[in-house]
């Protein structure tokens, strides 16, 4: 299982990064960099939220990759679950007898980690004086 | 007002033949074919003078079938006509148990206050 999010505003922040003459690339990596410890917190404290008892069992599967790019697209990548570990996908997506309890959903749809992109997108712009 | 569980139901209410529906989980006996409906998440995505004006739903619906995987055809047409947009779509794993194979549909609903 993995997740994605595209939120509004990214596209205008770089282009203004670029029009003061600031490398895009390392200013990404940088927002990238310090966001990723934050969707793993973020991954855990959902999955706490949901209503089966906290074993700690499904967030032992959670990665979240460094920086990683190929081609001009640079990203993190979480990752839960596996074949391993399939109760991931059966408390994400529920199963013939079980409700959903989404907990992947929530962390890259919601405005918690939206609003952390662009706190650091913000700091960084005021660092370059922007 | 109409509640986004009774619109989805109603949706699921129209398509024909009709087709075993509820609220997840499914309770009872499981028909060889059954939807469930679930809310995933509901943000609000506006507001103006401090007042919300736009809320979104999002709604999974899990398509079950013991004869194979799911068509979504008129699960779709029902909830387009309701007024959903369809969203992500992911194979579900085949009960082990019951050997239902899954498929789950994400539709959004954009309410508007005006």
């Amino acid at each position: 299982m993995r997740g994605e999010l595209t939120f509004k505003g990214l596209t205008e922040w770089m282009e203004q990064l670029a029009e003061a003459g600031e490398n895009i690339d390392d200013a990404v990596t940088e927002l990238l960099g310090e966001t990723q410890p934050f969707i793993a917190e973020e991954l855990v404290s959902q999955l706490q939220k949901t209503s089966e008892e906290y074993t700690g069992e499904t967030a032992s599967t959670i990665q979240v990759s460094g920086v990683q790019q190929e081609g001009n697209y640079l990203f993190v990548e979480a990752t839960v679950g596996g074949s391993d570990a399939p109760q991931a996908t059966y408390k994400e997506y529920g199963t013939t007898r079980q409700e959903a309890e989404p907990f992947v959903r929530p962390t890259f749809r919601g405005h918690r980690l939206k609003n952390k992109l662009k706190e650091g997108m913000k700091a960084i712009m005021q660092r370059f004086g922007l | 007002m109409t509640t986004i569980f009774e619109r989805v139901e109603a949706a699921l209410g129209t398509i024909s033949p009709a087709v075993n529906y509820a609220a997840a989980p499914y309770k009872g006996t499981l028909p060889n074919a059954f939807i469930t409906h679930q809310l995933i998440n509901s943000p609000a995505e506006q507001h103006a003078d401090g007042e919300e004006t736009e809320r979104s739903y999002t709604v999974q619906l899990s398509l079950w079938d013991k004869a194979g995987i799911p068509s979504t055809t008129s699960v779709d047409a029902a909830m387009k006509a309701a007024g959903f947009h369809k969203g992500d779509v992911r194979q579900l794993p085949q009960d082990p148990q019951t050997h239902h194979y899954g498929l789950a549909v994400e539709f959004v609903y954009i309410e508007s206050q005006e």
